[in-house]
């Protein structure tokens, strides 16, 4: 077990170099001279330009560029900044806590609701509660998140006047409307998952049998049903949760969040390579990470899976 | 309803004959009235002037020199003040810290210092502070993007040449006495002292820029209440010591920054945010029932043209240009495509200005017969190709230009070419576009001048077109020259006809700002400047 871990470990290595290397060349690879787009339709002095690409390395070729970033970070700890000064480890630092909370509260919303309404809609099969569950999970994941966001804003936000509409000014409320635009997708997909798992094992042999031996039925859902049918849910959480950071993207620039997200989305467009790569490579480490874990529980749930 | 205030306002055209000595007479007589429509006498005013909050970008810097764009620039103009001032009544400039100013040739420069002047830190400003901060902007190794603006400093490229400390034309003859220096007469320059990029420094600014900038120490009407909160807020309050002549009315300026000008818009809806200064375009259908009254359109003089790469040969001939001029039904584009939001432009420089006339520009009316003659007589070409950036919303109208010349030119042939903003000014600088091309202008501070020479005088900065006459030329440094404003007006506006009728580039419309705010802010109060400013200083907050 410790073993596979550590090689697990160390497979992040080469994954994050490349993985850096190729945002890095992506964001070389868009045309035009930064520095210029700074100064906008004004033009900037030659003399000022050529101090700032200087300072930016930005007339070096891309892998000796590539390669001053990279032995910035080993040697310094330095990841570079912004074009206009700012350390990215600053950036990340102010940021880094508004996306692991909307994160976080997403996950904890999609999780919960997309079980229990998966268990639900299982147990009441063709009953009501589960045709609503089947046709709302329709509806969550064919709207565009952009449009779940804006009427969350309008109905509870303007309207209603029950969340902050934008910002994090008002602590954990001011993350409900954005968590639940982002969980919205998931919690659909989830709960569909999550019924179909425990029906099909509700019919299997083992549950038959528990229940044959007079089991309580609470008992055979939860042990024996439920059990067998999170490994395809744990597997779906877990890639869900990785892929999360891409989603903050869109959901902190519409509810106004200062993550990480927002970050990228204004980085890429101003070309600032560092910081795009500096966030990016957080973004590749919480993805492998999360992964392992997500492999390391499939051992705990289906003690048949051992890894060595 | 919405009034549009600007055109409310007298328009000061010739008849302001105003020296620089009865400025400051004006100034001083004028008193508390800087604002330009309805101003403090409101009583309704919560005591002590309240908190607005107004919506803003993410600055990109917050020091003076450094600051090209709106949502710094904003930021700045409360918490610096310059040697001058704009009087946003007569758009003249009027006392900042200096009190008066003399010349006699417009080379050289003498400005009179109030003495009662700090930083909010306490530190006294004297001319010597100006010396300072000039020859640290203009520095290379400081890399200041405004630097240019200095450029007609004397002993400028000395010192971006490394070859001199310091500039040669800006001298402190005494402690309150400054002496600027030009390598050629230049009337504007009382106007371009209102810009942020001469805004002084405090000397505690030198030791760690960087660090100053998260929490700048100006001289303006207000200071900084802690820290830059990065893409969240800039908070400011009013500084009470300030010398000049009409403190700011609110008590305290937070400016929320938001990624999503649409998010903001639902904020002030909310009653959440006091301002935003541009409600988005797509909602301008929807804002006299989401406002009603608190919704108030301004001209300002951001401008937009279509211009033509000269040094391409299909576009030298003056009739090509007029013709495709003349195609384009502007009214019709800004109903269709705008809602509205813009006024055609028949001018280069803006109306509102001094210098700006209601003379209308003969080939910019919309005649699509004359304009298919004429454009079959010069032989212009059958195919077009047409520049514009991507992403920032100019798709459409310029789709829709381009219809307008296939309809009325018969050109069947038109492509677009739109490009990253970087990209797209890098092709500028090369010379590789090859037809015409959008672009915009705003004025930095309000001038003729500055509307004009650095896109249209031969060689000039932002002169992508190559355009080049010297008629222009010399009409141009005339009234730089030229030591009576009137006189000086009279010959940027014959230069002015010359673009008109040379039409280096197609004038297509002035943007139409709209300002929605909450009920908390009396609306007869918010003024937009022409830069596009929403002077903050002045509003009147009636509830807390």
């Amino acid at each position: 077990m410790t073993r596979y871990i550590i090689r697990r470990l160390l497979q992040f290595i080469p994954v994050i170099l490349i993985s850096t290397l190729i945002v890095y060349a992506l964001v070389f690879a868009i045309p035009g001279d930064p520095i210029r787009a700074l100064a906008g339709d004004r033009p900037m002095s030659d003399a000022v330009r050529e101090t700032l690409r200087e300072q930016y390395n930005l007339d070096d070729p891309f892998l000796v560029q590539y390669f001053k970033y990279i032995w910035g970070i080993i040697t310094a700890l330095d990841f570079g900044s912004t074009f206009n000064g700012r350390p990215v480890t600053d950036i990340i630092e102010q940021r880094l806590p508004v996306t692991a909370t909307l994160a976080l509260v997403t996950f904890v919303i999609q999780t919960i609701m997309g079980i229990i309404a998966g268990i639900l809609a299982a147990l009441y099969r063709d009953r009501f509660f589960d045709r609503f569950v089947q046709v709302s999970t329709v509806a969550m994941v064919a709207l565009p998140t952009l449009v779940i966001g804006f009427l969350l804003q309008l109905i509870f936000g303007l309207n209603l006047g029950w969340f902050p509409i934008a910002g994090v000014n008002n602590g954990i409320s001011s993350y409900i409307l954005p968590a639940l635009t982002m969980a919205a997708v998931s919690t659909g997909i989830l709960a569909r998952l999550v019924r179909s798992e425990l029906l099909d094992s509700l019919k299997s042999d083992y549950v038959r049998t528990a229940t044959a031996k007079g089991m309580k039925r609470t008992r055979v859902i939860t042990r024996h049903g439920l059990r067998n049918s999170l490994i395809p849910a744990v597997t779906f959480i877990g890639a869900d949760l990785a892929s999360m950071m891409a989603g903050s993207i869109i959901v902190e620039t519409i509810f106004n969040l200062p993550g990480l997200g927002q970050q990228v989305f204004a980085s890429i467009q101003g070309q600032e390579g560092t910081v795009v790569v500096g966030i990016v490579t957080l973004f590749v480490l919480f993805f492998v990470v999360i992964n392992l874990i997500v492999d390391l529980l499939y051992g705990l749930l289906d003690p048949r899976i051992r890894y060595e | 309803m919405h009034v549009n205030k600007t055109s409310r306002r007298s328009r000061a055209t010739g008849a302001v004959a105003v020296t620089a000595a009865a400025t400051l007479a004006l100034a001083a007589c004028g008193g508390g009235d800087n604002g330009g429509a309805g101003n403090g006498e409101a009583a309704e005013g919560v005591e002590g002037g309240g908190t607005v909050s107004a919506y803003n970008c993410e600055p990109q810097f917050l020091v003076p020199a450094n600051s090209t764009e709106v949502c710094g620039s904003w930021v700045l103009g409360s918490l610096f003040t310059g040697l001058t001032q704009t009087d946003f009544d007569t758009y003249e400039p009027t006392a900042g810290v200096a009190e008066s100013w003399d010349t006699e040739d417009n080379v050289t420069w003498t400005f009179t210092l109030g003495e009662d002047w700090t930083f909010h830190d306490g530190e006294a400003i004297t001319a010597q502070t100006f010396v300072d901060t000039y020859n640290w902007a203009v520095d290379p190794d400081n890399a200041q993007q405004s630097a240019n603006f200095f450029d007609n400093f004397l002993g400028y490229q000395e010192v971006v040449d490394g070859d001199a400390e310091e500039m040669e034309g800006v001298r402190a003859v005494d402690d309150y006495t400054l002496e600027i220096e030009l390598t050629e007469p230049f009337s504007p320059l009382p106007d371009m002292l209102t810009y942020t990029a001469f805004y002084p420094l405090p000397s505690v600014a030198y030791d760690d820029i960087e660090a100053f900038e998260q929490a700048p120490v100006g001289n303006g009407r207000y200071m900084m209440d802690g820290e830059w909160e990065h893409d969240q807020q800039i908070a400011v309050n009013r500084f009470e010591d300030w010398a000049g002549e009409n403190p700011g009315l609110p008590e305290r300026i937070e400016w929320k920054i938001y990624s999503e000008v649409d998010t903001a818009y639902l904020d002030v809806q909310a009653g959440n945010l006091d301002i935003l200064d541009n409600a988005p375009a797509n909602r301008r259908t929807t804002v006299e029932a989401d406002f009603g009254d608190n919704a108030q359109d301004f001209d300002t003089s951001s401008f937009t043209y279509l211009g033509f790469p000269l040094y391409q040969e299909e576009f030298q001939d003056v009739d090509v240009r007029h013709a495709l001029s003349m195609a384009i039904d502007r009214e019709l584009i800004i109903d269709n495509i705008f809602d509205g939001a813009q006024t055609p432009a028949e001018n280069i420089i803006p109306p509102d200005l001094i210098e700006g006339n209601e003379n209308t520009c003969e080939f910019c009316q919309y005649d699509p017969e004359a304009a298919a003659e004429l454009y079959e007589e010069a032989g212009g070409p059958d195919e077009l190709t047409v520049y514009f950036n991507s992403g920032a919303g100019h798709e459409d109208w310029v789709e829709a230009v381009a219809n307008q010349w296939r309809d009325n030119l018969g050109i069947e042939d038109i492509t677009f070419e739109s490009l990253e903003f970087a990209q797209y000014l890098g092709l500028h600088d090369e010379q590789e576009i090859t037809g015409p091309y959008r672009l915009g202008w705003t004025l930095s501070y309000p001038s003729a001048q500055y509307a004009m020479e650095p896109i249209y005088s031969t060689g000039a900065s932002s002169n992508y077109a190559d355009y080049s006459s010297e008629e222009f030329d010399d009409l141009l440094s005339q009234a730089n020259a030229e030591t009576d404003p009137d006189a000086a007006a009279e010959l940027y506006t014959d230069a002015e006809a010359i673009l008109l009728e040379d039409m280096p580039v197609i004038p297509l419309w002035f943007t139409n700002y709209q300002v929605v705010h909450s009920d908390r802010i009396d609306g007869e109060s918010i003024f937009m400047d022409q830069a596009t400013f929403t002077r903050l200083e002045q509003v009147v907050v009636t509830e807390e």
